[in-house]
């Protein structure tokens, strides 16, 4: 089972994680990954971070991504929400669910999926604090974490 | 064809999409081609090396990829999300 979601709303991460793989028997793994606004990046004391993104493609992306994971490991749900619009420090960004037999499924398989995630789906951050604001640069690192699959 | 714009490309160009009517055969000869519609156009693609291209939403990385037949063309900076 795949679900992937783009949304300006909030998520419950905990109201998620408990849906995943509810009332099914055959899960043994189940792992979590939500990203959060954090007050400081390239820019500090960050006040508010606005993500814009590309929404047809996004979705397109982010279904290419999960789907490569689901061939590449034995994962029987992930659960995909990305937030766009403006967020506050402490707000949540995205999160990230996955279930399946055994652990090392799941976590090898969400790694994967945040790693592409990060350098191959269509959205931007722009950061802004009291004295002005930036977009976001790629970061090198997580180029070479995608590269290293 | 439909042409969008994202983050600083949008900021720079001034507007997130806009339709274009383009004899232009390759993604460089519709980025030549915008870049005579003035000041805020040539701006945003001064420096290509920080310019990503997507041609019906999906990436190429080539500049010389045909848009003979796309329906819509992005250029925006790598992505940032997660």
């Amino acid at each position: 089972m795949l679900s992937i979601r783009i949304q300006e709303d909030d998520f419950d991460p905990g109201l998620i994680y408990n849906l995943v793989g509810k009332d099914r028997k055959d899960i043994g793994a189940k792992v979590a990954f939500t990203g959060l606004v954090k007050d400081f990046f390239e820019l500090e004391e960050v006040t508010s971070l606005y993500i814009e993104h590309y929404h047809s493609m996004a979705k397109t992306q982010l279904k290419n991504i999960c789907q490569a994971a689901l061939e590449r490991w034995q994962i029987k749900e992930i659960h995909l929400v990305h937030r766009f619009g403006l967020l506050k420090p402490g707000d949540n960004i995205v999160n990230l669910v996955l279930a399946s037999h055994n652990r090392s499924d799941v976590f090898q398989g969400g790694t994967f999926i945040m790693d592409y995630l990060k350098s191959d789906a269509p959205f931007w951050k722009k950061e802004f604090n009291r004295k002005g604001s930036a977009w976001v640069n790629q970061s090198l690192a997580d180029i070479q974490k995608m590269d290293s699959w | 064809m439909q042409v969008y714009y994202f983050s600083w490309v949008r900021e720079k160009v001034g507007t997130g999409q806009e339709e274009i009517q383009t004899n232009s055969n390759t993604v460089k000869d519709l980025i030549d081609e915008l870049s005579l519609k003035g000041e805020n156009y040539t701006l945003a693609f001064s420096n290509l090396e920080h310019i990503k291209v997507a041609v019906d939403q999906v990436f190429v990385s080539d500049f010389n990829h045909p848009i003979k037949n796309a329906k819509e063309i992005a250029f925006f900076p790598p992505v940032t999300g997660g």
